[in-house]
């Protein structure tokens, strides 16, 4: 999903303003993808200047806000985009991945550490997003709560695979562990047979 | 909110040959009254053990387990099996089902041999026996069932009598996902209707995160604990 497809899914749904497409944003990206306003901001705007939305006043209590609607031109752009199967496998954007390209093999209990906390983290944030599911689930199905459902399972699969990944990486990070203590033992023993 | 089951420093300990072997390697842990927790950890880690310690089916080498604050180092066998047949429902990571009784004698069993079989329970277990989805199958033997069958048969004994205590042992271990979020959501439905206490030793993530707190067992401790999520039980 990008934000761009994301904004004009949530306008094809019903008029919003910043901070509600913003919330419904953070929404169905189940808390896994952070996306500020400042990107919120500048994807409307990119898409009010390509006439696939536009943008109304609304008086809220004396303060005037934006509310954005789809074009007829946006609803086909995201009817073209859903139709087509997206070839790009998940992007690995998560700064653990960067921060073990640097690390390792430095400091292997720093980086235990990490794997460790981000493991954690993940942890927590499914079993957030499993009482959201929970909460839905005993409220009996409508079209857009199954649509709800759906997505935040996608979202749990994902984080399903990244904490089995990080797992994976502790279990083969401890292993290499002692077979260089073995390889370090056995330099030991052949510089005592010298 | 009072500790439904306190686990104080236990050790159990196996002889391999002459060496001995601490499966449980001195746990320490409490669990509030209607708290759901996930136990996770490598296979061998001593999950199973510590299960089998809280329900009652096995002594610990040292230390002590209390539920609802009574030590069951203290209990004769009468009071322990007491404690088996009507605090505690078990779902056992084989499902331990009579060949020889259908899957609604199966399930109904515990009532029985608790002298609590009466309308009023049996139709309660027929409510469990819908939910699990064994409407269909209630007049089949084990082994006219499928795995997951089976594994629903289990989950509805240990839920029929209403035990205030459920443990559960990888109770989604031989089901579908669309059929584990069903269970899952079946037994968070015991904790938030029943306040039942559930203690549920789970292999994945996805449904360890059904748990309150989330503790990883290595080497027969207690390697971390994760929060998952609190403001049910404050
Ligand atoms: N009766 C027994 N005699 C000797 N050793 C035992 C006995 N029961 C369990 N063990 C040992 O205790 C350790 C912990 O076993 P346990 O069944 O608790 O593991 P587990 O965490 O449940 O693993 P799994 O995920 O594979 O079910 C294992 O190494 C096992 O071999
Ligand atoms: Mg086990």
């Amino acid at each position: 999903m990008s934000v761009k497809h994301g904004l004009l899914g949530l306008l094809a749904r019903k008029p919003q303003n910043g901070y509600e497409l913003k919330n419904a944003f953070d929404e169905i990206a189940g808390g896994f993808w952070d996306v500020n306003f400042g990107q919120i901001y500048s994807t409307i705007d990119r898409l009010v200047k390509d006439g696939l939305i536009t943008a109304s006043s609304e008086d809220a209590e004396g303060v005037e806000r934006r509310v954005y609607q789809i074009t007829q031109k946006g609803i086909q752009e995201f009817k073209d985009w859903l139709d087509k199967p997206s070839a790009k496998v998940r992007p690995l954007r998560d700064e653990i991945f960067v921060k073990l390209a640097f690390m390792y093999p430095f400091d292997k209990e720093a980086i235990l550490q990490l794997l460790a906390e981000q493991r954690q983290l993940y942890l927590a944030k499914m079993a957030e997003l499993t009482r959201k599911k929970y909460l839905l689930s005993r409220q009996g199905g409508s079209r857009d709560m199954l649509m709800t459902d759906l997505l935040l399972d996608a979202a749990l699969f994902h984080a399903e695979a990244d904490v089995k990944w990080l797992e994976h990486c502790e279990a083969k990070l401890r292993g290499f562990e002692s077979i260089q203590r073995e390889e370090a033992l056995e330099n030991d023993e052949i510089g005592l047979d010298q | 909110m009072a500790n439904k089951v306190e686990v104080k420093d236990v050790f159990k300990t196996y002889k391999r040959g002459k060496a001995e072997f601490h499966a449980l390697n001195g746990i320490s842990l409490s669990i509030k009254e209607g708290e759901f927790l996930a136990v996770m950890g490598p296979s061998g880690s001593g999950k199973s053990t510590l299960l089998h310690l809280i329900g009652a089916l096995d002594k610990p080498t040292s230390g002590e387990v209390f539920i609802d604050g009574v030590s069951l180092s203290l209990l004769g066998d009468d009071a322990l099996s007491q404690i088996r047949r009507e605090k505690v429902g078990f779902i056992f990571q084989q499902f331990n089902l009579l060949p020889t009784l259908t899957a609604r004698e199966n399930i109904l069993l515990p009532l029985r041999i608790a002298g609590k079989s009466s309308r009023e329970t049996e139709r309660y277990a027929d409510e469990v026996i819908e939910a699990v989805g064994l409407t269909n199958w209630s007049s089949n033997l084990p082994e006219e069932m499928s795995g997951g069958q089976m594994q629903r048969v289990g989950i509805a004994r240990a839920l029929a009598i209403r035990p205030s205590i459920i443990l559960a042992d990888e109770p989604t271990g031989n089901l579908d996902s669309k059929t584990s979020e069903e269970i899952l959501n079946l037994l968070k439905d015991c904790q938030e209707q029943f306040k039942q206490t559930i203690i549920m030793v789970i292999h994945d993530a996805k449904a360890a995160a059904y748990g309150d707190r989330i503790i990883r067992l290595k080497d027969g401790q207690i390697d971390e604990e994760v929060e998952a999520y609190s403001a049910n039980l404050i």
